[in-house]
């Protein structure tokens, strides 16, 4: 049956990579982001997918940080294209600098965004899903939402504060149709990545190579196979799997491995 | 090298209620010159820890600054450190508590909870840690609550969640510089801001809460200085507390999730046929 998908951040890296998927599948996808330009050329790649004539690809202009105009805008995009069936939540910022090099209004900014923003959506639209009584929001959170890694003070915190917001999230919702999910991807082979290795921290891509990175069709793949098996974690990729569960299950050996590696690369 | 036990000078935020002020008496009791970093300087509570200290030349100093306001707090930081010297132990204690379910919660008081939680956090640590020497030791209160999540605690679960990140990231950027940085879990415990909850708690909030166990503030820092004590990264006081941290680790999430699940139906079951599952999340 053809769903409707609306994916923040799908303009570009994993929101993308997501919207062709589901585009290839014949489902109405909306793409929402800021830049308008990028807008635009997403809507144009899914076009030349898509498999359906009366297929809806869409994109619509938001930022998900605009949370005075964001119940409104988006009450009138759930009047153009229908209540969603899935809201994936992919807008997000990275930044990568230890907490001492993090000014204070560049931490605030990228909690903000990938907190904040991921919070307002989901709010514009969970009445309309639970009045329904189905729906599916997906979280895209990231590793650095399970695990702590060298140099991602403000990304880590914003991260985690996902988790533990869809966590608390997950439980309100129990039984009430609407599922939540929470996807924790590895580095994906992205433009949020690209800019970011242009000034990364040695000792954070030192960690995150030992993890590997993906490609964003593969990541997509996994991401949309976990949230049709309706799995409340999805961590796409076996090394990413590996790592999660070690920190996990061995949280202070995790921590003093990390210390002694980066102790004998780095000093 | 500092003494763990026994740090010669402890900058401590929120120090002026709760878990913060007992760890500024334990430390009195046992001779550290503190300076404490709170929203108000209560003269009451100042003489009180007057009484606690070991010896009549330990230097009490108190600053009026908030965690949300970095100039502020990097400015009382600067001139602590030239009255009592740099901080052996900083610890992060001044918290802020506000639980609502997902969709009832205001955008205010989800940003708040953030910015005094998370961006307090960031603020403190970031204020403190220059000035801080090879050899001590920064802890950051967070809570069970930053490991288990609980309903009606999505702003709270965030932002403790949060600090739990940016703890384990600070533990590995200041490993280098000798600087050891421990996270302290304390369930449910009976302070000034959880007495405040306690007026109108969610029945379900209560009902898992329970099960992390309730504190009172002796014992819950009977845990923590145990915990600071031996040097331990994450510090859980509490039994019960401990079996929640343990279970959330290795059992499978499936199970804790169908568990809790379980809990959060039959709870809304018992609160009458007028409540449904979804009316935590009506707007």
């Amino acid at each position: 049956m053809k769903k409707t998908v609306y994916i923040t951040g799908g303009s570009s890296g994993i929101g993308l990579g997501l919207a062709h998927f589901y585009t290839k599948k014949g489902d109405d996808v909306v793409l929402i982001a800021r830049d308008q330009d990028k807008l635009d050329v997403a809507v144009k790649s899914c076009e030349s997918q898509s498999v359906v004539a009366s297929q809806v690809i869409a994109g619509e202009s938001l930022d998900v940080t605009a949370y005075q105009s964001l119940p409104a805008a988006m009450e009138k995009v759930v009047a153009r294209y229908g209540l969603p069936d899935l809201l994936i939540l992919c807008a997000g910022v990275a930044g990568n600098k230890t907490l001492l090099d993090t000014p204070a209004e560049e931490f605030d900014s990228i909690v903000n965004i990938n907190l904040g923003g991921s919070r307002e959506m989901a709010r514009a639209v969970l009445p309309g899903m639970l009045q329904r009584g189905s729906g599916q929001l997906a979280f895209v959170s990231s590793m650095a939402g399970l695990i702590g890694l060298y140099g991602y003070g403000a990304y880590s915190a914003s991260k985690f504060a996902v988790t533990g917001m869809v966590q608390a999230l997950r439980q309100e919702l129990a039984g009430s149709g609407v599922s939540v999910h929470l996807v924790c991807p590895p580095e994906v082979n992205t433009p949020m990545i690209a800019a970011e290795n242009e000034v990364s921290v040695p000792q954070t891509r030192f960690l995150k190579d030992l993890i590997g990175t993906m490609e964003p069709e593969v990541a997509a793949e996994k991401i949309a196979q976990g949230i049709h098996k309706h799995k409340a974690v999805i961590i796409p990729g076996v090394r990413a799997n590996v790592m999660v569960w070690m920190s996990r299950c061995f949280p202070e050996l995790f921590a003093r491995s990390s210390e002694l590696l980066l102790r004998w690369r780095f000093s | 090298m500092a003494d763990r036990k026994n740090p010669k000078t402890l900058f401590i935020s929120g120090g002026m209620s709760g878990i913060g002020k007992s760890l500024a008496h334990e430390y009195l009791r046992r001779g550290a010159d503190i300076a404490i970093f709170d929203l108000v300087v209560d003269q009451d509570v100042l003489r009180e820890l007057e009484a606690s200290r070991k010896n009549q030349s330990q230097r009490i100093a108190a600053y009026q600054a908030s965690v949300t306001d970095f100039e502020q707090l990097a400015a009382a930081v600067a001139q602590a450190v030239d009255a009592i010297g740099a901080p052996e132990l900083a610890i992060n204690s001044a918290g802020i508590q506000r639980a609502q379910p997902f969709g009832e919660l205001s955008q205010e008081d989800f940003e708040l909870v953030i910015q005094v939680n998370v961006f307090g956090t960031r603020n403190f640590s970031a204020a403190v840690l220059p000035t801080m020497q090879s050899g001590s030791r920064l802890a950051l209160v967070a809570s069970m609550a930053g490991f288990a999540a609980n309903y009606s605690y999505a702003a709270y679960g965030a932002s403790k969640f949060a600090v739990v990140g940016l703890g384990r990231v600070l533990r590995l950027e200041c490993k280098p510089r000798g600087i050891d940085v421990s996270l302290i879990c304390p369930p449910e415990v009976d302070t000034p801001l959880v007495v405040e909850e306690l007026k109108n708690m969610h029945p379900v909030s209560r009902r898992l809460k329970d099960i992390g166990g309730s504190l009172s503030v002796e014992e819950a820092l009977k845990g923590i200085i145990a915990g600071l004590d031996a040097g331990r990264g994450v510090i859980i006081p509490g039994v019960k507390a401990k079996i929640t941290y343990l279970s959330n680790r290795y059992l499978p999430d499936f199970l804790m999730n169908t568990l809790v699940d379980y809990i959060v139906r039959s709870e809304l079951k018992k609160m009458g046929s007028t409540a449904k599952p979804s009316d935590g999340v009506a707007l």
